[in-house]
């Protein structure tokens, strides 16, 4: 199986930067773009909707679908491979978070927020054809001071996280020899967050680490000419509690677990396009919080080969 | 490259959507505030703390009330005979209580991050309202608004602070503070908000971790006073403007406390293992001023005997002796915790116990 091919099925429903309920979006869902070879720039672009609807304490539902969170992400992508072995990835986000309330008299409140997200920066190095590490930054570009009706929103509706991320990465894909168009791969995404020092003034707030722990398995199947690549992965996804002032926030972070059910369509060896949705099968928040319901991740992957003067889709 | 200039483009497209929006960029609908907006945080969105209207009320030890323990504490209000406890534990989660006790609209506005419960009245220039959560909060203090105007208020700062009602003042209604074991014990024929509030929520799990006894506050506030621990809960009296806090005595007794502020004579009354602590202003009957004694029985809520042989209860009646019906006059006080009487008011006095 091709390498490109093994490391596309890693690519997942994207969600780098906004900042939301620790149910919802925080990053990297699918930091990292397929290995390619030198020469190739990689352009992932993406939409990205998340929703949350379903208000929990802890693990429990509390039927009470007044309150909703959307985040509307439209992501740009770009990964270039300076060798066969070492490439970059740019990930630029542009974020728009909605708050939606229904009151029990029918009253409907909306909020929005939206603008450029974080940017990322990631370095990944491919030690194996099946194993590429990789360590970056987020840097806060996006807004974090974002106000409706002149009032500064809370930390999770901002389109940024006002902090400087680590993020760290580790991809696994390997494929089946009886099978080779058979793939199954793992994915280990960790960012340690930075702390924004100027939250609602000079306060200063820390979204809680988060950990994601992916495995999945992909095919490839032939139908009338067109190469269409079925996936399903499970994701876990932890996220440590949110700190104020240093003191941990109530109500923030959790651990969740999602099938990401996929499919991915090669137009041709520079276009594909994929459709992704994330459901989640369990979920245990801290305290009481929105939890995830539905997230829904569509884009297009365009690989050009820099050496060439000509591109054909 | 043609591609690439079309994607560059693209991108620039969803760029130019996100940036301009007036919404985005702070435009206030009423423009003026009587409070500092650079300390008013929109934090969960109006209504996503759902205030209750008319909740059911249950009899003590009657039917939902499992979720109570007897240390919790309620607040009490009392009308016409008729006394109701609205429980913290469902304050926690909802903060305003719509209620109507005979011809009293109340509403009872309680912060769980500042501790405090005030009672409103919800007649505002003739009209009925009704009070809901915004999702704000000026000095971690809760701000809710009206149903009739969508004005905001703020429940320490006590007025209307952007809005149509801008600069109104809600008529105040005196609560009393205790815990449940004391509630049954005090007023055994009470009614108390049950858990059947028409809404799911773990009652009994109060929503804010250890927020009630350590040292953190949740969002900015603008000062800090450290002459008590923050949670150190205490009954601020304000007085034509200046307020004095008077904390818990350090006694397991019901404590007596007489003292002056602001050319007014302050009677505290104070019971930490009930969990009271009420204030009244001295009064003349026939032009004699009162002289109070403590009454200290376990099960009763008359609290004050005077020298003309009247008994006066928990609210401030006289409901024995020659003036039996006469009521002392409660000063615009409630108990909160020191941190959000000291942020409110800078230059609070601290009753200093012996």
């Amino acid at each position: 199986m091709p390498r490109a091919l093994l490391f596309s099925l890693i690519l997942f429903p994207a969600q780098l930067i906004a900042q939301c309920c620790s149910g919802g979006v925080p990053m990297s869902n699918n930091i990292g773009l397929p290995g390619a070879d030198k020469g190739i720039l990689q352009v992932n672009l993406t939409y990205d909707w998340n929703n949350l609807q379903n208000l929990k304490t802890e693990s429990s539902s509390l039927n009470d679908n007044s309150r909703q969170r959307e985040t509307h992400s439209f992501l740009l992508e770009l990964g270039y491979s300076i060798s066969d072995r070492l490439s970059i990835d740019l990930f630029i986000p542009m974020i728009r978070q909605e708050r939606t309330i229904i009151s029990t008299l029918g009253n409907v409140d909306f909020d929005k927020t939206q603008g450029l997200g974080d940017i990322v920066i990631l370095p990944k190095y491919s030690l194996t054809d099946k194993i590429i590490i990789g360590a970056g930054i987020k840097i806060p570009t996006g807004h974090s001071d974002r106000t409706d009706d002149g009032l500064t929103l809370v930390a999770d509706l901002q389109p940024g996280s006002g902090a400087l991320d680590g993020v760290f990465y580790f991809a696994y894909s390997n494929y089946l020899t009886s099978r080779p168009s058979l793939g199954y791969f793992g994915n280990i995404i960790f960012r340690a967050t930075g702390e924004n020092d100027s939250y609602l003034g000079s306060s200063t707030y820390q979204f809680g680490n988060e950990l994601q722990l992916i495995a999945g398995i992909a095919d490839r199947f032939l139908v009338s000419k067109l190469q269409i690549d079925p996936s399903l992965k499970v994701r876990y996804r932890e996220a440590g509690r949110d700190s104020f002032d240093q003191s941990e926030f109530p109500n923030s972070g959790g651990s969740f677990v999602f099938i990401n059910p996929g499919i991915s369509i090669v137009v041709s060896q520079a276009l594909s396009w994929q459709i992704n949705t994330s459901i989640p099968v369990h979920t245990f928040v801290d305290g009481t919080q929105l939890a995830p319901t539905l997230q829904i991740n569509t884009g297009l992957l365009f690989r050009l080969n820099l050496k060439q003067k000509e591109f054909e889709l | 490259m043609k591609y690439i200039k079309k994607l560059t483009l693209l991108l620039l497209l969803m760029g130019c959507n996100t940036e301009d929006d007036p919404l985005t960029t702070g435009t206030t609908v009423n423009s003026e505030w009587l409070i500092p907006t650079s300390q008013v945080f929109d934090v969960v969105g109006k209504d996503a703390i759902p205030a209750l209207e008319n909740p059911e009320m249950s009899k003590i030890d009657g039917a939902n009330l499992e979720f109570m323990d007897d240390s919790d504490l309620v607040l009490v209000y009392e009308s016409g005979g008729e006394v109701r406890a609205y429980a913290h534990p469902v304050l926690d989660w909802h903060e305003i209580i719509n209620d109507q006790i005979g011809d009293d609209y109340v509403a009872i506005t309680y912060c769980p991050l500042t501790g405090t419960g005030i009672g409103w009245g919800r007649e505002i220039n003739g009209s009925i309202t009704t009070f809901g959560v915004s999702g704000f909060l000026y000095e971690t203090n809760l701000m809710p608004y009206d149903r009739l105007t969508n004005s905001y208020w703020n429940q320490m700062f006590n007025q209307c602070v952007n809005g149509f009602l801008i600069r109104e003042t809600p008529e105040f209604f005196n609560l009393v503070q205790m815990n449940y074991a004391a509630l049954k014990d005090l007023y055994p024929n009470a009614l108390i908000t049950s858990n059947n509030t028409g809404h799911i929520r773990n009652y009994n799990t109060y929503p804010y971790d250890n927020y009630r006894t350590d040292s953190e506050i949740l969002f900015p506030i603008s000062r800090s006073d450290t002459r008590l621990h923050p949670k150190a809960l205490v009954r601020g009296v304000e007085i034509n403007g200046s307020a004095k806090a008077y904390p818990f005595p350090n006694s397991n007794k019901r404590e007596l406390i007489i003292d002056e502020f602001n050319g007014k004579e302050i009677i505290v009354v104070a019971d930490e293992a009930k969990g009271f602590m009420v204030s009244f202003l001295n009064r003349e009957i026939e032009s004699t001023p009162l002289v109070f004694n403590l009454i200290d029985e376990e099960n009763s809520n008359l609290i004050l005997e005077d020298q003309l042989g009247n008994k006066w209860d928990l609210f401030g009646k006289a409901v024995e002796g020659p003036n039996a019906g006469s009521q002392l006059e409660v000063p615009y006080s409630y108990i909160g915790y020191w941190f959000a009487w000291a942020t409110f008011y800078p230059n609070v006095t601290l009753y200093e116990l012996e």
